[in-house]
């Protein structure tokens, strides 16, 4: 594995979907510090394991709360929120402060190469690893896609 | 010869009840209502007023005579109307308009009014002189055309509303579904790789991962299928090129070159399941024996239109064909098979020097 393992969240209301992207997310050499099925939960375990990121289902048990989610995670740790959703139309435009969105279904290759890209990207030593390009299907947020790739905005 | 309007100009017109005067006579007698006032006078009143313009009106000619015309007035008379006509006589100007009229007896009819000035010899204007025409019929045909065409404008509207809403669920059923879909694949895919890993069986393992590589392709095909703008095509080297990548990932080898050449190749969606599943077969047959550990690899993966076909190749300079036929398992066999001819495609496996070349030639017109 390149770069350092992520703490990752996982928040997902659907259980087997969640169980798999534990197992993928462990087999890649990251750290899973929880699973959240709704919104207290989530905003608990964000406040309590502080990941560094939190994969979000924009439809969760308690209703399609995954935005909210996204915002309270942020304001309780410092984890960086990536959507994981098969309703990419529900994001439209408005991203809040997440990462940017990745839709399903995925497959382990696919979350794979966004984790190393992510940890890529937020590792925070400026020893210059070899860049890794952006995977295929993730779409980062307008805020995100400006601040990562200057040239092209 | 006395000019044309020689009579605009006529002595005669000081004399408004010459008797002789064959003009006034034709006026007198014309069915055409027309009345003749006397702006000089306070208040502008008729000073003649013919049988016709009587008959139109109901009144008696001595009720008419020395009155205003406002008196035709009542209260669903336009005001609008009414001060373009004083604005024209205050102007000494000419106007023709159409304004709603009242009868002796209470009665409306639509009143096309034609009013212009009669100079004198100075130029000086004393008289005005009005036709008439009872417009009632016309104008009656004219609001019913308004209100026509303002119905059908408020239908038009209504039924819009309606196709909107009606488009507006079908999109939310749609997203719906899709979204299920989406996440039922996923569901899938979550079983077969959970219980591919509670396997301790390598061969039934490697079934459930090939079946998992399978239902990942459909998912792949599946999302690119609904995030097009178009839905009616999809394109099959974008897939591909997606699929290539994420196959080659899977193997976690980092010496297996991955080179695309691609040109955009749309295809109707119904077939782009088929199409995928053949391709996730080949590129996947390749990975998993052409490549022996240690062994740096390359795999050339080309989709380009060529006429009425789609040809993929799919060229690895690995160790080449074994003798039997390069197939992962008989169902993977039966599966590529029964694609193709599903798909009225045509399959080659060819030696390459060294390697195996996978041609894929697939007719657009499925």
């Amino acid at each position: 594995m390149n770069s350092e393992a992520l703490q990752i969240l996982i928040v997902e209301d659907q259980f087997l979907i969640a169980k798999q992207l534990e197992y993928i997310i462990v087999s890649c050499g990251h750290i899973h510090v929880g699973t959240a099925a709704n919104r207290p939960t989530a905003s608990a375990l964000a406040r309590s394991q502080q990941p560094d990121i939190a994969l979000v289902d924009l439809s969760l048990a308690d209703g399609p709360t995954g935005k909210d989610v996204a915002d309270e995670i942020a304001s309780v740790s410092n984890a960086k929120v990536l959507f994981l959703t098969a309703n990419r139309r529900r994001i439209y435009d408005d991203f809040g402060g997440a990462i940017g969105v990745f839709e399903k279904p995925f497959t382990r290759a696919a979350i794979s190469a966004v984790l190393s890209y992510l940890a890529w990207r937020l590792d925070g030593s400026e020893s210059e690893p070899d860049e890794i390009e952006k995977p295929e299907g993730l779409d980062l947020s307008p805020a995100y896609a400006r601040r990562w790739y200057p040239e092209v905005a | 010869m006395e000019s044309a309007d020689a009579w605009t100009l006529t002595e005669g017109l000081r004399l408004p009840r010459g008797q002789g005067d064959p003009l006034s006579a034709a006026i007198r007698s014309s069915p055409m209502p027309m009345v003749i006032t006397d702006i000089l006078q306070p208040d502008n009143p008729i000073i003649f007023a013919n049988d016709a313009f009587l008959r139109m009106t109901g009144y008696s000619r001595d009720e008419v005579t020395g009155r205003n015309c406002r008196f035709l007035q009542g209260p669903d008379t336009d005001p609008r109307a009414v001060s373009e006509i004083r604005n024209a006589i205050a102007a000494r100007r000419d106007i023709a308009i159409d304004i709603l009229n009242y009868r002796r007896d209470g009665t409306t009819f639509w009143n096309a009014l034609y009013l212009s000035p009669v100079r004198d010899v100075d130029g000086g204007v004393q008289y005005f002189f009005a036709s008439q025409l009872d417009a009632t019929e016309r104008k009656q045909h004219e609001l019913h055309a308004v209100d026509l065409q303002q119905d059908l404008e408020r239908q038009v509207a209504v039924r819009t509303r309606e196709l909107e809403e009606a488009l507006r669920r079908t999109r939310l059923l749609m997203h719906e579904v899709d979204h299920r879909v989406k996440n039922n694949l996923q569901m899938i895919s979550a079983m077969l790789m959970m219980q591919s890993m509670s396997i301790p069986d390598d061969r039934v393992k490697e079934t459930l991962q090939e079946m998992l590589d399978r239902v990942d392709a459909m998912g792949l095909v599946h999302k690119r299928l609904y995030q097009a703008d178009d839905i009616g095509e999809f394109d099959i080297a974008e897939f591909t090129c997606e699929i290539a990548a994420n196959l080659v990932a899977a193997t976690g080898r980092r010496d297996i070159d991955l080179v695309m050449e691609t040109e955009a190749v749309m295809i109707r969606p119904n077939a782009a399941a088929c199409v995928a599943l053949v391709i996730n077969e080949a590129i996947t047959n390749a990975l998993k024996h052409a490549f022996p550990i240690g062994q740096q690899g390359n795999l050339n993966v080309a989709v380009r239109p060529a006429g009425n076909l789609c040809e993929i190749s799919i060229r690895d300079n690995g160790m080449g064909m074994p003798k039997e036929l390069p197939q992962r398992s008989s169902f993977g066999r039966t599966l590529i098979e029964t694609l193709i001819v599903q798909l009225k495609a045509k399959i080659e496996w060819l030696p390459g020097s060294p390697g195996t070349l996978v041609k894929i030639s697939l007719p657009l017109t499925l």
